[in-house]
C-alpha cells in the first residue's frame, strides 16, 4: 500500500507549528500537522480554545495572545491530526505515526519539526518523592484542568517558574514560598547583556510585573546554596541552606521544581540530524541555518526545539522555516523572509541576558547526594553512576551498558543532561566532547500491538 | 579470525605481545585465553570495549540452526559456556535452557525435517523435532496453530555486555593490555614480523589476530587478504520490562534472525515481524521503549 504523501509535514502544533502551517497553506502547499496533544496550542497555549469560553483571568494576557494564531490555524486548511504521535522519521523521510492504537507511515517532501522544549531536570534530594512535580506540570494542570494546590513551594528559577507562581497567585491559591536559586554570579554574567535585552521592553516589563506581584504575595527566599526535599514516602517540606550558612525549613506537601527549559532534541537526534552543544544556554540544539534548515536538506526545525526563544520567537521561526520552504517550492518571497529574519533576531535579543541569568548554578544541575536517583526510569542513583564511571565507563552510551542509566521509557529526557555533566566533570572533558545518549526510535513509547498493526509488506 | 604469521615453530610462546585487533567478545576472549597461558597480548580497539555487536545483541547462545561447517566449533564452544561462571568468576553468565525454531506451516515443517535428516547424515544429533503438544506444553504462550519445531536442549542466552566485560576484566587481571580508543591504520611485513601502525604509534609483533568483526575485511585488506565480510544490521526491539513468560528463545523455521522472540529476566525482547502470528494475546500489549536500530549503531 502506498503511503499517504504530503508536500509539507509539520510535527507539533505549538506556536511554531501553527504559524508554519499558515504560511505553507497560504502558498497552496498540501500540509499535514501532526500533534501528540488533543488540541493545538502546544504547551504555551495549551487548552486555549476551550479556556476562551470561560476566560480565567489568572492565566494572563500573554496566554490569550495565542488565541488569534489558534483561530487562524483552525481555519487554514491544513490537515490537523491531533492525538497522533511521531515515533520515527526514517532516512527516506517516511514519518512513522501512531494514533488511537494504530501505526502508519506517511511521507512528505519537507518536514518541519516543531516539538518545542522540555524542562531541564533538577535532581535535588527528594525530587522523586510523591508530591514533587515540575513547574511545567503544575502549569499544565492549571491550564488544562483548572487544578492547583494551596500552600505549594516553588523552587528554582526562570521565566516559566515566575509566570506560574504569578498565575497561582492570581488564581487565588496560597503560595507558601518561592525559593529562588538565581545567584549573584548569574547576575554578574548576565548584566553585560542587559542593554541588548532592552530591545524587548515588553518582555522585561512583564517579568518585572510577575516578580513584583510575587514579592507582594508570598515569601521569596534568595541566596540559596542547597535545597533538599524532606519526607519518607511523600514530600513533607523543603529544607534549604542559605549562602550565609543558615537553614530554613518549610512544610509543604506540594513542591514544584523548575530550572529552565531546553530544546526537546529526542526526535531530531533520533532522526540522525547534526547537533551542537550550546554553551550559552547549556544544552544541545540541532545545527540549523538561519531559516531553520537542519543538516538534512528536507528537514527544518522551528521554535524552541531549535533553541529556546519563547512563544513569540517560535511563531516567527515557524513562519521563517515555512517561507524558506515555500521559496524552494518556487515562490521566493525575499522581503517576507528578510522581515521574519529581523523579527526573529529581535525576539532573540533578550536570550543572551536570560540564558545567563537563569542558567542554574552547577550544584543544582548536579545531584549533591549519593542516594539521589538520577535516572528515574531505571532507578539509577548518583552513587551507581559514579561506581560505573570509576570502573571504566567512558561516555553516556557506555554508561548504559554499565548501569542502565538512560535506557528507560523517557530515553534520557529526565537524566541525559545530568548524566552528561557528571561524566564531563569526572573525565575533565567538555560537554561537547562528552556527547549525549545515542537516541533511537521509537522516540515515544508505542505498544507492540501498535507496531504490529503497521501494514506490510515486510522485508525479509 | 585469521592468523597472519607462521614463521615461528608451533608451541613456543612469542616473546613479543600478540596484537589482537578488536575488543568485542572475540577479541576479549582471545585475550583472556592467551593471557591464561602466559602469552602477553595487546588489544587494540577503535571505540571502547563491547561498543558494537558484542555489547548490544539478542544474546542467543545456540547450536541450533548453525551452518554444518560451524557446528563442531559451536559444540566445542558450548563446553566453555557451561562452565563460564567458574571460568570468569561471575554469577549466572549463561542461562542454559533450550532454543527452538517453530514451524508455523507445512513449508516450515518440511524445512525442519530436511534439516534434521541432513544433520543426522553428518553425524550430529543435537537438533531434535518436537511436536505441537510437547511444544505448547513447554511454551504455553505460543500460537495454537504451531505444527512443531526443531529444538536444542541446553542452548540458552547470555547478557552480551556482561560476558564481554567479564572476559575483558579477567584478561586485564591476567595482564592483558587494552588500548582504547586506538585505530589500526596499516599492517606491514617487516623482516620476520609485523608492524602494526595505529593512530597512537607502531607496534611490532609476530602474530596479529583479526577480531574486528564487521570491520574484519578492512583489517584483512591491510595484509592483502580479501574476506567476503559485509555488515548487516538487523533491527532489535526492546520492550518495557515484563514479567517472565518465556524461558527459551523462539524463532521461526524458514524465518530470519529477526523473527525471533525472547524474554530476558524482567525485560522482554521481540522483533518486528510475525509478532501477531507467533505470540498470542496479552503480550502484544508490552510497550516497546527502544528500537535498537543497529544500522545506526554501525
Amino acid at each position: 500500500m502506498a503511503n499517504q504523501h504530503f508536500q509539507i509535514a509539520i510535527i507539533g502544533a505549538g506556536p511554531a507549528g501553527m504559524a508554519a502551517a499558515l504560511t505553507t497553506t497560504k502558498a497552496g502547499l498540501e500540509t499535514i500537522v501532526i500533534d501528540d496533544q488533543k488540541d493545538s496550542g502546544g504547551q504555551v497555549y495549551r487548552h486555549l480554545q476551550a479556556n476562551r469560553e470561560t476566560l480565567p483571568a489568572y492565566l494572563g494576557k500573554s496566554y490569550y495572545e495565542g488565541a488569534k494564531l489558534g483561530q487562524s490555524f483552525a481555519d487554514c486548511g491544513a490537515l490537523y491530526r491531533p492525538d497522533c504521535t511521531v515515533w520515527q522519521i526514517t532516512d527516506t523521510h517516511e514519518i512513522a505515526l501512531v494514533s488511537r492504537g494504530k501505526a502508519e507511515l506517511i511521507t512528505a517532501d519537507y518536514i518541519i519539526i516543531a516539538t518545542g522544549a522540555i524542562e531541564r531536570p533538577m535532581p535535588v534530594r527528594g525530587w522523586t518523592l510523591p508530591g514533587v512535580m515540575s513547574v511545567g506540570g503544575a502549569q499544565t494542570l492549571l491550564k488544562q484542568a483548572a487544578l492547583g494546590a494551596d500552600d505549594a513551594v516553588f523552587v528554582g528559577s526562570g521565566p516559566l517558574l515566575y509566570l506560574t507562581v504569578w498565575q497561582y497567585i492570581k488564581a487565588g491559591l496560597a503560595v507558601r514560598a518561592v525559593i529562588d536559586i538565581t545567584g549573584a554570579e548569574q547576575w554578574r554574567s548576565a548584566i553585560p547583556f542587559a542593554p541588548l535585552a532592552l530591545l524587548q521592553p515588553d518582555m522585561l516589563a512583564m517579568g518585572r510585573k510577575w516578580l513584583r506581584d510575587i514579592r507582594q504575595n508570598t515569601e521569596v527566599i534568595k541566596h540559596v546554596s542547597a535545597v533538599e526535599i524532606t519526607g519518607q514516602s511523600q514530600a513533607q517540606g523543603v529544607s534549604c541552606t542559605l549562602s550565609s550558612g543558615g537553614k530554613i525549613d518549610i512544610d509543604s506537601n506540594h513542591i514544584f521544581l523548575h530550572q529552565g527549559v531546553v530544546p526537546n532534541v529526542n526526535l531530531t537526534m533520533a532522526t540522525g540530524l547534526d547537533h551542537q552543544w550550546d554553551h550559552q544556554a547549556h544544552c544541545w540544539r540541532p545545527v540549523t541555518d538561519v531559516t531553520g534548515k537542519s543538516s538534512d536538506e528536507q528537514i527544518y526545525i522551528a521554535g524552541d526545539g531549535g533553541g529556546i526563544g519563547g512563544a513569540k520567537a517560535a511563531a516567527i521561526a515557524g513562519r521563517l522555516a515555512a517561507s524558506a520552504i515555500v521559496a524552494r517550492c518556487g515562490k521566493p518571497r525575499f522581503l517576507t523572509q528578510l522581515y521574519y529574519k529581523l523579527r526573529h533576531l529581535h525576539y532573540l535579543s533578550i536570550r543572551p541576558f536570560l540564558d545567563r541569568l537563569y542558567l542554574p548554578p552547577v550544584h543544582f544541575r548536579l545531584a549533591q547526594d549519593d542516594d539521589t536517583i538520577i535516572c528515574r526510569c531505571e532507578a539509577v542513583s548518583k552513587a551507581d553512576i559514579n561506581a560505573a564511571l570509576a570502573s571504566g565507563a567512558s561516555g553516556p552510551n557506555q554508561l548504559k551498558a554499565f548501569c542502565r542509566a538512560g535506557m528507560g521509557r523517557c530515553q534520557g529526557r529526565s537524566c541525559g543532561l545530568v548524566v552528561q555533566e557528571m561524566i564531563a566533570s569526572h573525565t575533565g572533558q567538555s560537554m561537547a566532547e562528552t556527547g549525549y545518549y545515542r537516541l533511537r526510535p521509537p522516540v515515544k513509547p508505542i505498544t507492540l500491538a501498535e507496531l504490529a498493526s503497521l501494514e506490510g509488506p515486510w522485508p525479509d | 579470525m585469521a592468523r597472519l604469521a607462521g614463521t615461528r615453530r608451533a608451541g613456543t610462546a612469542a616473546t613479543r605481545p600478540v596484537v589482537i585487533i578488536g575488543a568485542g567478545i572475540q577479541g576479549c576472549a582471545t585475550a583472556f585465553f592467551m593471557s591464561q597461558r602466559g602469552q602477553p597480548v595487546i588489544v587494540l580497539e577503535k571505540d571502547h570495549v563491547g561498543r558494537h555487536a558484542s555489547g548490544v545483541n539478542a544474546g542467543g547462545v545456540r547450536r541450533l540452526g548453525r551452518d554444518i561447517a560451524e557446528i563442531p566449533l559451536s559444540l566445542a564452544s558450548m563446553d566453555w559456556w557451561n562452565q563460564i561462571d567458574q571460568l570468569l568468576d561471575i554469577d549466572k553468565g549463561f542461562h542454559r535452557q533450550f532454543y527452538v525454531k517453530v514451524a508455523l506451516d507445512d513449508a516450515g515443517a518440511d524445512l525442519a525435517s530436511r534439516r534434521i535428516q541432513q544433520l543426522h547424515k553428518a553425524g550430529f544429533q543435537h537438533e531434535i523435532w518436537v511436536d505441537r503438544d510437547q511444544l505448547l506444553c513447554r511454551i504455553p504462550h505460543l500460537t495454537k496453530s504451531v505444527l512443531g519445531g526443531v529444538l536444542v536442549e541446553g542452548d540458552g542466552w547470555a547478557l552480551p555486555w556482561k560476558i564481554t566485560r567479564a572476559f575483558h576484566d579477567k584478561a586485564v587481571a591476567l595482564g592483558a593490555e587494552f588500548r582504547t580508543p586506538v585505530t589500526v591504520t596499516s599492517i606491514n611485513r617487516h623482516g620476520e614480523h609485523w608492524q602494526v601502525t595505529t593512530d597512537a604509534g607502531m607496534i611490532e609483533t609476530d602474530i596479529v589476530v583479526n577480531c574486528a568483526g564487521a570491520w574484519g575485511a578492512q583489517i584483512a585488506k591491510m595484509t592483502g587478504d580479501i574476506l567476503p565480510i559485509e555488515a548487516h544490521a538487523p533491527m532489535l526491539v526492546i520492550t518495557d520490562r515484563q514479567p517472565m513468560f518465556l524461558q527459551s528463545v523462539v524463532g521461526v523455521m524458514g524465518g530470519t534472525v529477526s523473527r525471533c522472540f525472547c524474554n530476558r529476566l524482567s525485560g522482554s525482547w521481540g522483533a518486528l515481524c510475525h509478532l501477531n502470528s507467533l505470540i498470542t494475546g496479552q503480550w502484544l500489549l508490552a510497550v516497546a521503549s527502544v528500537v535498537w536500530q543497529m544500522r545506526r549503531a554501525i
